[in-house]
């Protein structure tokens, strides 16, 4: 793998993992922000690349650096995650007005969840990371992150109204 | 970890086979965790279906981001840190060095010198007295601005009448002055670094050590010299002297102490061939005389830098021309060689620099080697002068006139330039910048003793 030699083409690298990189920033901090944070990101991984050892995969340890970079960008500006697609797609077999609702009930409970527990769902559901990527870009155990998703679902499951029904 | 727990990893396939099997016991035998594990299904389906789709942008501008040179933050705080460890260990080096030695290494006080005189070319420059210091095994002078030590030690030489000739010559090459026009401040300006290029040790002995003392700095300070006194008794007046105003230093000192000229180092060492200490003798009583003369009356001063002010541009034409005779290999007589200097510089000096040119071969300094018969100069003076005694009669070579005799020197061959010669030098270095020599000039001031038998013994030996 390229990306364990001790030097990286964070050009070529960026040219490849891009769009996961935007998408992983868009949906924490906004599409106002999320260029920034995704160029920051690349910036900051070309600056500290002599720190990648190649234990994990590029791929994770670029979101990983994304994920300190939304963080620090949500705290110096006004950002709007943009979690789920408030859209609907119309190639899904799915009802549109239930799955509007649905969607906009998943919204509200995902909004009400903890940082943590958000923070786990969003990379396991959205990103579709496994659950040692998620650990390794959190710098947690495997465990850490399955147990988080457990009581993430639980709660999630109790922020939504209890009239709303998932469907499936 | 109990079955519920392990629900959402079952429906990741996040589970070992073995958990997954027991899931699904679970599942089968009780409908509540079959239902749950549908909600976890259809809750992360919707979810993975509501993933935003969005257009990318910035990617360009991240790639063109990336092309430019990062900033090397990490390389500057370690050069930085790097740097700042260098000096120091440069300065605890120096600091160590200085403490070992007890005194100040001479390089270092020349570069120490060398950076005051480049701020300041009258500045008084004291590398000499370190020098002599460390040379003699002393403590450099107190009193000083650069210097927080006790007075020099000048009686180095275990004989208090054979003084050791003390002359440090810097390694940086002598040149020629060049035009005698050309304004001195001028020249200095030219200089990038002046640099203290002799030190002589004059022990002089006067009747008054402390009256003598205040003559002698209230005299160079008029004149223009820099002038420190090391201490209140001290016995020791230090000048920094321009080379081209060395006669009219000595010449004023003479004057201005109505000493007896006990040693003077360069002579000492470099005694007038023929004469010795005889010479210096004579002209001992000619310095005092040519001071009178000088020094008198208000336009002493000026007569003697006219005189010397030739002398650069006619090294040793110049020395004749303070006191040259008639005999001398060039034919010129002192009259003539005075003109002759003065042709260089200004007429109207000329016949003032006859008279310091007496005072500058009487005191036995660059006194020209050629046999000469006296100058008018010292004709003149001579009976008006105080009587001289002189202790270098060891250093006059046997058969060399008495010190009241008429002075005669010999002119050294090897440094005798007829005009042509002289003006093709001036012509080659007119252009170069002309170095300021500076001399130090210590001068040490000693009680006359009393007059006993040895010492009219010692003196009626010469």
């Amino acid at each position: 793998m390229f990306w364990n030699k001790p030097t990286l083409d964070m050009e070529e690298i960026a040219s490849l993992h891009y769009e996961t990189v935007y998408r992983f920033c868009v949906q924490r901090v906004g599409e106002d922000v999320g260029a920034d944070a995704a160029q920051e990101t690349f910036l900051t991984a070309q600056k500290v690349a002599h720190k990648f050892r190649g234990d994990s995969a590029i791929r994770t340890w670029l979101l990983g650096v994304a994920n300190n970079e939304c963080r620090r960008l949500a705290r110096i500006r006004n950002v709007q995650p943009l979690m789920l697609d408030p859209e609907y797609d119309v190639a899904s077999n799915i009802a549109v007005e239930s799955e509007v609702v649905n969607r906009e009930a998943l919204r509200h409970a995902l909004a009400k969840l903890s940082d943590e527990h958000r923070e786990v769902v969003l990379m396991h559901e959205i990103d579709d990371l496994t659950y040692t990527e998620i650990a390794q870009v959190l710098g947690i155990p495997e465990g850490t992150v399955k147990s988080r998703l457990h009581h993430a679902f639980l709660s999630l499951k109790r922020n939504l109204d209890p009239n709303v029904q998932v469907t499936v | 970890m109990n079955v519920n727990e392990m629900l959402k990893a079952y429906v990741d396939g996040e589970l070992t086979p073995q958990e997954r099997s027991s899931v699904e016991d679970a599942a089968a035998k009780d409908p509540e965790i079959k239902s749950q594990i549908e909600w976890l299904q259809a809750t992360s389906f919707t979810l993975r279906a509501a993933t935003p789709q969005f257009e990318i942008k910035g990617k360009a501008e991240t790639l063109a981001a990336l092309k430019k040179p990062a900033p090397r933050r990490a390389a500057q705080w370690w050069m930085g840190g790097l740097t700042i460890a260098g000096t120091a260990a440069i300065a605890v080096v120096a600091v160590v060095k200085l403490q070992g030695n007890g005194t100040v290494s001479n390089s270092l006080v020349a570069m120490k010198d060398s950076i005051a005189s480049a701020a300041s070319p009258v500045a008084p420059a004291t590398s000499g007295i370190a020098s002599e210091g460390a040379k003699s095994g002393a403590r450099p002078v107190a009193g000083l601005d650069r210097f927080d030590a006790k007075p020099i030690e000048l009686r180095s030489s275990p004989n208090p009448v054979t003084a050791t000739t003390q002359s440090k010559v810097a390694s940086r090459p002598e040149r020629a002055t060049g035009d005698a026009n050309q304004d001195r401040s001028s020249k200095q300006r030219q200089l990038v670094a002046p640099v203290l290029d002799e030190t002589e040790v004059i022990t002089v002995e006067v009747d008054d050590v402390e009256l003598s003392e205040n003559n002698i700095a209230e005299a160079m300070k008029k004149a223009g010299f820099s002038v420190q006194k090391p201490g209140a008794n001290a016995d020791t007046v230090v000048l920094v002297v321009p080379s081209d105003r060395i006669a009219e230093a000595k010449a004023l000192l003479a004057s201005s102490s109505r000493m007896k000229p006990l040693s003077a180092d360069a002579d000492l060492q470099n005694p007038p061939r023929g004469l010795g200490g005889a010479g210096g003798f004579a002209g001992g009583r000619g310095s005092n005389a040519g001071g009178k003369a000088a020094f008198g009356g208000p336009g002493g001063a000026g007569a003697s830098t006219g005189g010397t002010k030739s002398s650069p541009a006619l090294p040793p034409l110049g020395s004749a021309g303070f006191g040259g005779g008639k005999g001398s290999p060039t034919g010129l007589g002192s009259e003539g060689r005075a003109g002759r200097a003065a042709e260089s510089s200004n007429q109207s000096r000329d016949t003032k620099a006859k008279t310091s040119g007496g005072v500058t071969e009487s005191l036995g300094f660059d006194a020209p080697k050629a046999e000469k018969e006296p100058t008018r100069a010292t004709k003149e003076i001579a009976p008006a002068s105080t009587p001289v005694k002189s202790k270098l009669s060891s250093a006059a070579p046997k058969g060399s006139a008495p010190s009241d005799a008429k002075v005669t020197v010999k002119q050294k061959p090897s440094t005798v330039l007829d005009r042509s010669q002289v003006k093709n030098e001036k012509a080659s270095t007119r252009d170069e910048p002309i170095p300021v020599k500076r001399k130090l000039l210590i001068i040490k001031l000693k009680a006359k003793p009393k007059a006993s038998p040895v010492q009219s013994k010692g003196d009626q030996s010469l």
